[in-house]
């Protein structure tokens, strides 16, 4: 069995097993070691991933399904993207652990079991190169999501949950339709049924632009009310603000990531002329949730909402750099997935922590906390800015590629893309800000916050590492982006190629681009 | 006749033999007793095993009357686990009642005989006797509870509406008999079956559906099936509408085979019947929605599971067949099992049949709720569980028979099934209990059996190659 199956078999062995761990703490030491141990197989993998390496790596190939019409095979692999997402998967798992340590005590066990299915599940959407098993993973997230929002979430759970749940299947169920149209479209030629990445790729690309046109759609619909992309994202709010913490780390950090990864890996994959037909209707969208999320996001007084509706506006970013289809927009998208799992999941793992104390979410109970608890104000600044974008953190290097892939895009061929989104940037500043000066700065307004004690050392122990990192994404961008470079690259020049009929530029190598050093001056 | 069609026939003469052995022995010991049960579960057991070993077969016996293929054994198979399984569950659902038991065994394995007859029948006469067998009993055992009002309306109900459609049916074989001169589907297969665009034949064969539709509770032929359901004993309404369906569903494979018109009317016939797939999957699942007795709601759920199986029957090729046969399987298990949860809380708790009993259910059972979770996910078609796989492969169908409308109508009525298999789903976990009563689970034969079926329909989803390596078996 090779490294990516037991990446994704030991969550769901560990899952299993907790069946018979009752007592609450055993549960939680066990499955944090199963999470650490997931975390390190994943290492592993990034270790003896080859960056020079040419297409996926790590394959495995195991026949599932099959009939004389009908072949279906466990196909695993991954490349530089997936590799990315996988690592950002195993590692805000073991610190979602850590963080959310004393948020719940209602049947422990049982919420354990379903963050690591919910776990198993996403690292199988990474790592699946079959879209039926794709597709069966992607499903199969819906299941734990929705007992950990209705089982452990806030007072409008089931509403919640339910919303979720639908909306999600409603998207995907369209999915299944243009899979199994693929499927066929690869019969029609071979006579033998398949859903196998590698071999559609070359099919999907000579379907008629019109067929194309329908099966991007059913994809992309799919997709964008994963990501949420607007108008697809009404369930989001309602999703997050009634998680536990540890459902809302994950719902933005990994969750929302399945998406964008889907438009990469099928969209742009498999449809190109409709990706490129399409492009700029996506790229609307994506900008009019980059402003609308904002001003939204704006005038929240719970902040939970808040964070959710900066989600949108940051998912935008992400999407609007996929489909400017330059190496710099599709490079600051993959950075920019990471950048918001480590920040938005930060600050809902943050606030998380100030519920446990306080138990309210509304922003106008908070005020001159800074004085009580300033090792949570630090961090929650440093979150907060991630999330904002100031230079020197990761958040800038992500917007700042995808606004400038957008800006340069042949393909959306428009400087308004990036102008108008570049609002988004200025709002984001606006918002956070905001929320930070109601909820840390000013005098203490609520008296009966002088007694919230300030972050204990395990809280500590699981910020630390996100801090970090963002740092370091911030300061040295190469070290991440070098892994995906390589995918990227290859998919990007398809993609002009087929649009200009050139390659493009040399000169747009991101390498010389987010060089830290141009960007300090 | 030959030895060889004997071994074919063996399943029916099993399960026909037993059901005379069970009646025998009712009808001479002195008090009540299990043994009907365990006689009906060892020759349930025993036709399965022997219609497996007939897999692969492929004739016609006793002169052209009975099929022996795979599709034959295969839904054999089908039935006899469904017998087993209903009896199994009965051993708890009796009890107090022993002196049922020999009656509900020796219907329900007369009516796997009659279900056996129609699933091989080349002869209409004996897909016609096959369907009498079955439906006799059925209204028998609707109306198993003497004592209870309700149970008689529903045997009442089922019967005049079911001999209305047993007319139809046989109003058709008359027609194709007058076109054709023979009875055998394999001589009207040769003749060119419907191709030749008469209007008798088609007339028959519209009629003969009509019959067929009717059996599997198909829209606009539904009307009989939330009453009988609801009256009858839950365990005769799981056992109905599961293996009744799949019995029904054999026999239009083999119609549809010999009949299906491929001429000019022939797009008409497929047309309507994909129309009728339409609006069962639809109308079933819409109406689910606002029911609020549980056995209501999983009879216009199966109204909406009869039409995705029409999916296969539209869709008329080889991966419709393979997809109505994995369905009907996977749908009888998936059934079985709701039935049988039904059936047992309402044994235990004396409550169970409203919706709303449902609430706090994972509190005060765990396993009963976990069981119902499961088969509430694989209803709605969510994978790893095998009902997404049996729906998979008849959107798969449709779309090679370029009925992208109709798979989509299959997509939309699938996402509002979501809602309702749902609701049970939170009203179990998320919801606190009105009642606090506090009763354990008892880990007797019969929840076993339940828990068994389940796990059966986890494992088709994670390995459908089990089912799909039986059922291409046939379709080659």
């Amino acid at each position: 069995m090779g490294l990516l199956s037991t990446l994704i078999l030991l969550p769901i062995l560990g899952a299993a097993s907790l069946h018979f761990i009752k007592d609450a703490k055993t549960a939680k030491i066990y499955t944090l070691m199963i999470a650490i141990a997931t975390f390190a197989i994943s290492l592993i993998v990034y270790m003896t991933y080859d960056n020079a390496g040419v297409g996926y790596q790590f394959m495995e190939r195991i026949p599932w399904i099959s009939s004389s019409t009908l072949s279906i095979n466990y196909v695993m692999g991954i490349d530089g993207m997936s590799l990315m997402l996988v690592l950002l998967t195993t590692f805000l798992m073991v610190i979602a652990l850590i963080g959310t340590w004393n948020s719940q005590d209602k049947k422990v066990s049982g919420l354990m079991a379903l963050l690591l299915l919910l776990e198993a599940g996403m690292l199988g959407v990474f790592c699946s190169l079959d879209l039926f098993v794709f597709y069966i993973f992607w499903e199969l997230i819906l299941i734990p999501m929705y007992f950990i929002i209705g089982i452990w979430g806030g007072e409008r759970r089931v509403y919640a949950s339910l919303k979720f749940f639908i909306y999600t299947l409603a998207g995907s169920l369209f999915m299944l339709v243009a899979i199994i149209w693929l499927g066929l479209e690869a019969q029609k030629i071979s006579g033998v049924f398949t859903t196998d990445l590698s071999k559609l790729i070359g099919i999907s690309a000579s379907l008629p632009v019109s067929t194309q046109n329908y099966l991007f759609w059913a994809f992309a619909v799919s997709f964008a009310i994963k990501v949420p992309l607007f108008p697809f994202h009404t369930w989001l709010p309602d999703a997050h603000v009634e998680a536990p913490t540890v459902g809302s780390v994950i719902l933005a950090g990994v969750l929302l990531k399945m998406g964008t990864y889907g438009m990469i890996r099928f969209n742009l994959g498999l449809f190109p002329d409709a990706s490129i037909a399409n492009a700029s209707i996506m790229s609307i969208l994506a900008v009019v949730g980059i402003i609308y999320g904002a001003l939204v996001a704006m005038v929240q007084t719970d902040i939970k909402k808040l964070i959710a509706y900066s989600s949108v506006t940051h998912m935008g970013f992400i999407v609007l750099g996929i489909f400017s289809m330059t190496r710099e927009g599709l490079q600051g998208a993959i950075i920019q997935m990471i950048n918001h799992g480590l920040s938005t999941g930060m600050l809902f793992m943050m606030f998380g922590m100030m519920y446990e104390r306080t138990h309210t979410r509304a922003i106008e109970k908070y005020g001159g906390l800074a004085k009580i608890t300033p090792k949570f104000a630090v961090f929650f600044a440093i979150a907060m800015l991630s999330s904002v974008g100031l230079p020197g953190l990761n958040g800038f290097i992500g917007e700042y590629l995808t606004l400038m892939g957008a800006f340069q895009s042949p393909v959306l061929n428009s400087w308004s893309y990036a102008i108008l989104s570049s609002t988004g940037v200025i709002l984001a500043a606006v918002y956070l800000l905001w929320m930070y000066q109601r909820f840390m700065m000013g005098p203490i307004t609520h008296e009966e916050n002088r007694k919230l004690t300030d972050l204990t050392n395990r809280e500590m122990v699981s910020l630390v590492p996100l801090v970090v990192l963002m740092v370091w994404i911030g300061m040295q961008p190469m070290h991440f982006l070098k892994t995906t470079e390589d995918s990227v690259n290859k998919m990007s020049d398809g993609l002009i190629r087929l649009k200009t009929g050139a390659v493009a530029a040399p000169s747009m190598n991101p390498y010389q681009i987010v060089d830290p050093k141009v960007q300090v001056k | 006749m030959s030895y060889q069609d004997f071994i074919a026939a063996l399943p029916l003469i099993i399960l026909a033999g037993t059901g005379l052995l069970v009646m025998m022995w009712d009808a001479f010991e002195k008090i009540p007793s299990r043994m009907p049960i365990v006689l009906t579960s060892l020759g349930s057991i025993a036709a399965a095993v022997v219609a497996y070993t007939n897999i692969g077969h492929n004739n016609v016996a006793f002169d052209g009357l009975f099929f022996d293929n795979t599709t034959s054994h295969f839904f054999t198979i089908v039935f006899s686990v469904a017998t087993l399984l209903a009896s199994l569950i009965a051993e708890k659902y009796l009890k107090g009642e022993e002196v049922l038991v020999g009656e509900f065994s020796a219907l329900s394995l007369f009516a796997a005989t009659g279900m056996i007859m129609m699933a091989s029948g080349a002869s209409l006469i004996v897909t016609f006797l096959g369907l009498e067998t079955m439906s006799i009993c059925f209204y028998i055992l609707s109306g198993m509870f003497r004592r209870r009002a309700e149970s008689n309306e529903s045997a009442m109900k089922y019967f005049l509406l079911g001999a209305f459609a047993t007319g139809f049916f046989l109003y058709g074989i008359a027609l194709l008999y007058g076109s054709f001169g023979t009875l055998s589907l394999v001589k009207m297969a040769s003749m060119g079956g419907a191709a030749t665009d008469n209007t008798l034949v088609l007339l028959g064969v519209v009629l003969l559906l009509i019959g067929l539709l009717f059996k599997v509770a198909a829209f606009p032929f539904h009307q009989w099936a939330p009453d009988v359901y609801e009256g009858a004993p839950t365990l005769v309404g799981g056992f109905m509408s599961t293996a009744g369906k799949a019995a029904a569903f054999s026999s239009l494979i083999l119609v549809g085979n010999a009949l299906m018109p491929s001429g000019a009317m022939g797009g008409k016939v497929q047309t309507l019947i994909a129309v009728v797939a339409a609006a069962s999957m639809l109308y079933g699942n819409i109406v689910a929605i606002s029911q609020k007795k549980i056995k209501r709601m999983l009879a216009y759920s199966s109204t909406a599971h009869a039409g995705y199986i029409l999916l296969g029957v539209a869709a008329g090729n080889q991966q419709g067949m393979t997809g109505i046969m994995i369905y009907s399987a996977v749908y009888m298990l998936m059934q079985t099992a709701a039935f049988g949860i039904v059936a047992l809380l309402e044994k235990e708790t004396g409550r169970g049949l409203e919706i709303d009993d449902y609430a706090g259910l994972a509190k005060r059972r765990p396993y009963t709720a976990l069981i119902l979770a499961v088969i509430m996910f694989s209803l709605a078609g969510i994978p790893p569980f095998a009902g997404f796989f049996g729906k998979y492969y008849l959107f798969l169908a449709a779309l090679n028979a370029n009925l992208l409308w109709l798979a989509i109508a299959g997509v939309i009525s699938s996402i509002i099934a979501a809602f309702f298999y749902l609701r049970i789903i939170v009203l179990m976990y998320f919801k606190d209990s009105a009642h606090d009563e506090v009763s354990q689970e008892k880990f007797d034969i019969s929840f076993v059996a339940v828990g068994l079926t389940t796990l059966a329909v986890l494992a088709f989803g994670l390995m459908p190659n089990l089912l799909l390596d039986l059922v291409t078996y046939a379709v080659k």
